[in-house]
């Protein structure tokens, strides 16, 4: 069990981040790293090794597809919960609120794309869905945040003219 | 003017979504390992901080029992084990009867058959370096029981191994890089019924690259060769190594012997020119019917996985479904 020990430790904390992305709040993001990482330690006899790290998140994105406990959609009056000087909380405001938006297994799609940076094969893999699937959740993700983003899109982030 | 978002943007966004507030991390490896084994969670949703029972039982012998299946948990033809109603009515994931194991209607060889378990780590290490070479040095041989203490599978002292539903030998070879090893279990006796995967895709489990083959034997056995490659995330990745493994089963025995090896190269190719032991060398040793070990008469209560399945209430499920799969 000491490499789950070091996986837990290097991986705790990029896994809750993809959980939050999958549930925009931190609380039910630090519920479901949790439930992950149980799964993930009582089957680590069996992983042999295994590619652990796509494996986790077939886990965890599974996890928050099929149960109920993290079925419920969160609203985006829970995403910006502090203010960070420095930071453009309107544009974090607006990203939760376009996830929201988003059935679930396109947002699953959305995080393990845009933020995990997953291959469309590997997304394929982890969510038991066909490529072809993948591409058009990634299309239609990308025309939602860009209709919701868009207007309110900070100016650090607009094309150059 | 509308702004065309590109691919770039979006994923700037998402990282600054997930890490410009981010708190600290309260879950901890402690808290993992209690919840995997006594099935308390800390539930962070609420505040302050409670815990609650999760089934602890149900979470506690279904894990065990998972660990103790090791990863050789597939669904083979021609295994149709009996089962047995959980004592309890259902009320609980434990045998409390003894195990019967199923009758050899294939051909296979039943509980009774094989080599006298005291005598059975000598066996595999002979097997072993006949196998896999004289150089490599002996990393562990043990027996274990799928009787649990604290929730978990034990292994055995020398004197208990009349008691052992498992063994297990490996070796590293001189330079430290490559990893033999051996394992042979008998198998649950509802496992069956529980499992919710195929055995290719149980055997021939998620990996980078692989390839996985099978062929029937005569007597209801069939033999898989497994090749996988795993890597670690980056470019290049950390680390990456390969396993080749025969895998063999008839439904009562599960045995399996192979290679590992890490390369530090991230650049080598996984699955050229790495392979030591061929494939029929291997098969030849998980095919040997010495390997099997005479099982513990009568064989201790397993935790049933058959529970798994009869249990209504939906929670229970799920901790089953999420343990097989």
């Amino acid at each position: 069990m000491r490499d789950f020990e070091e996986f837990f430790l290097t991986r705790a904390r990029p896994m809750r981040r993809t959980a939050y992305g999958l549930l925009g709040d931190w609380d039910r993001a630090e519920d479901l790293t949790q439930a992950t990482f149980v799964r993930l330690y009582r089957q680590w006899s069996r992983l042999d090794g295994a590619n652990v790290e796509a494996y986790a998140r077939r886990v965890m994105v599974n996890l928050y597809l099929d149960e109920r406990k993290f079925a419920a959609e969160v609203t985006t009056d829970a995403v910006p919960d502090r203010s960070v000087a420095g930071h453009d909380v309107s544009t974090r405001i607006d990203v939760g609120r376009a996830l929201a938006k988003l059935p679930r297994q396109m947002r699953a799609v959305a995080v393990l794309r845009f933020l995990e940076d997953r291959p469309v094969a590997e997304v394929a893999d982890i969510l038991g869905i066909a490529e072809g699937t993948v591409k058009s959740h990634t299309h239609r993700a990308m025309s939602a945040l860009q209709e919701l983003l868009s207007p309110a899109a900070p100016t650090s982030l607009r094309s150059p003219a | 003017m509308t702004h065309e978002l590109r691919e770039t943007e979006v994923h700037d966004l998402m990282r600054r979504y997930t890490t410009d507030d981010e708190p600290p991390l309260r879950l901890t490896l402690d808290g993992v390992r209690t919840a995997a084994v006594s099935g308390e969670v800390v539930t962070f949703t609420s505040d302050p901080r409670t815990r609650r029972r999760w089934v602890a039982p149900v979470a506690a012998a279904v894990a065990a029992g998972v660990m103790v299946g090791g990863f050789a948990l597939a669904r083979l033809a021609g295994s149709s084990p009996t089962t047995t109603t959980p004592a309890g009515g259902g009320s609980g994931p434990a045998t409390s009867a003894p195990t019967v194991l199923p009758s050899a209607t294939t051909g296979a060889p039943g509980p009774s058959a094989g080599t006298p378990a005291t005598a059975l780590p000598a066996l595999l290490d002979e097997l072993g370096r006949n196998t896999f070479g004289e150089g490599n040095t002996l990393v562990s041989h043990s027996g274990s029981t799928w009787t649990l203490t604290n929730g978990l599978p034990q292994d055995l002292t020398n004197d208990e191994l009349e008691k052992a539903t498992s063994f297990s030998s490996s070796w590293k070879s001189p330079d430290g890089k490559r990893t033999f090893s051996i394992e042979v279990q008998l198998r649950a006796q509802d496992l069956t019924l529980a499992e919710r995967r195929s055995a290719d895709e149980e055997v021939c489990f998620n990996a980078e690259d692989h390839t996985c083959s099978k062929r029937a034997l005569p007597d209801g056995w069939t033999l898989y060769e497994i090749t996988k490659g795993f890597g670690g995330s980056g470019a290049p990745p950390k680390f990456r190594s390969v396993n080749h493994f025969a895998w063999v089963s008839n439904g009562v025995w599960t045995v399996s012997a192979g290679e590992s090896l890490s390369t530090p190269n991230p650049h080598k190719d996984l699955l050229s020119d790495w392979t030591s032991i061929e494939l029929d060398a291997l098969a030849s040793l998980v095919t040997d019917p010495r390997v099997r070990f005479e099982a513990p008469d009568p064989l201790p209560a397993y935790p049933s996985f058959e529970y798994c399945h009869s249990s209504q209430e939906r929670l229970n499920q799920k901790l089953c479904q999420d343990q097989l799969g």
